[in-house]
């Protein structure tokens, strides 16, 4: 009986979810579904990338998230405030009612080109450089070995075209020992 | 041109492909195939190589995913939608009785949409003579506005919507990843991008 009736409110639920959707399918609610599926879905695949470096890994899903995260709203207000102009514009009720639907899905796609990369570039980047640089503050100090002194050596090495140039004295501006002493106004 | 513009944002054709959820997803996704990758070209803070690499990548990515998305997941989720509501879900909804199958009803919603004079020119073609029943016949001649059955529009977009989540961040970039490194690899990018990053050799004799 109880199953019966979890049945058939789950089938009453999804018949006003056919009503509503037949009625007016909104262009945000699939681009909103996808983005919320892809902030779930793509940082576990990347977690579960078993031959990418953990730090790496933790890096990239963080990220991803993130976009998505950003996403979701972004893809609902350019939608939503692109309706809002049609909805100002001097039309005739039917076309008004066009309009507002074409402002949305043009707002959806102003979205997904423009508005979601350039807010991933001003947000996420600086948010991320962040992370990376606290990290890098806080990781603890190494000794360097053999190895790295070594590779410092080798780099402070003159290049294999390098010609020892003779730099000779400037006499002009060469002071005699015995000239050195208490005097003022000295060249040097 | 300012008519132009206000005809384009108020037209119909562009208002059925908004409510469409897969040709929405799909003008999308075909506008970030060539969008994105114009954007990587135009930026001049990237050199020459890789900015070609990259717009490469993009655009096989999206292309891919488009690809996938019409050819798989749009007519298994459309049809299985449809199918699961009619015979399981709902199959009490008489609404559902008058259509044979999700384009059947897609046939129908396109000609209600029509002006009375314009789907009585369409329904005199003989390949509508017998399209419809007869129920659905009187609808679309004798009204003005025919009934549009949104309950079973809805669950043919309900199937597109679940099926646009699992194709397009699911499914399709796992097909995409298989075939986007040996694509550039095909088309020379993975070598030039290989070489760009490899080190130069040290001539020890010089």
């Amino acid at each position: 009986m109880f199953g019966f009736n979890v049945s058939m409110g789950l089938a009453d639920k999804f018949r006003n979810i056919c009503i509503k959707l037949g009625e007016n399918n909104k262009p945000t609610y699939a681009v909103m579904a996808i983005a919320t599926v892809k902030g779930i879905a793509r940082p576990t695949f990347t977690m579960m990338d078993k031959h990418e470096d953990p730090q790496t890994k933790k890096y990239t899903a963080l990220r991803e998230g993130l976009t998505e995260v950003v996403a979701i709203p972004a893809y609902w207000a350019c939608g939503e405030l692109a309706s809002k102009i049609a909805g100002k514009m001097s039309l005739s009720e039917e076309k008004k009612a066009l309009a507002k639907h074409n402002f949305m899905f043009l707002g959806v796609c102003t979205a997904a080109l423009f508005v979601i990369p350039a807010l991933a570039s001003v947000a996420i980047k600086p948010f991320m450089s962040k992370i990376q640089g606290d990290k890098k503050n806080t990781a603890p100090e190494h000794k360097l070995d053999i190895k790295e002194t070594e590779v410092s050596e080798t780099a402070k090495l003159q290049p294999n075209n390098y010609v020892q140039t003779f730099h000779p004295i400037n006499m002009n501006n060469y002071a005699p020992a015995k000239m050195a002493g208490m005097k003022v106004g000295a060249s040097w | 041109m300012v008519s132009g513009i206000s005809n384009f944002l108020t037209s119909s054709t562009l208002s059925s492909i908004s409510q469409s959820t897969t040709a929405s997803v799909s003008l999308e996704t075909g506008m970030k195939a060539m969008g994105r990758p114009a954007f990587i070209l135009i930026d001049n803070k990237i050199d020459q190589q890789t900015k070609r690499y990259a717009a490469m990548k993009e655009f096989l990515y999206q292309a891919t995913c488009l690809a996938t998305y019409m050819a798989i997941v749009i007519p298994i989720f459309k049809n299985g939608s449809f199918k699961l509501a009619k015979n399981s879900i709902l199959k009490n909804e008489k609404a559902f009785e008058q259509f044979g199958s999700a384009n059947h009803y897609l046939k129908y919603k396109k000609l209600a949409s029509m002006s009375k004079t314009d789907r009585t020119a369409t329904l005199a073609k003989d390949k509508y003579k017998n399209m419809f029943s007869e129920n659905l016949q009187k609808e679309l001649k004798e009204k003005d506005k025919p009934e549009q059955f949104h309950i079973v529009k809805g669950a043919i977009e309900f199937g597109n919507i679940v099926g646009s989540v699992l194709g397009l961040a699911i499914f399709a970039p796992q097909v995409s990843h298989l075939i986007v490194h040996p694509a550039l690899k095909l088309f020379g990018f993975e070598k030039e991008k290989a070489e760009q990053q490899a080190p130069k050799p040290v001539d020890v004799k010089a």
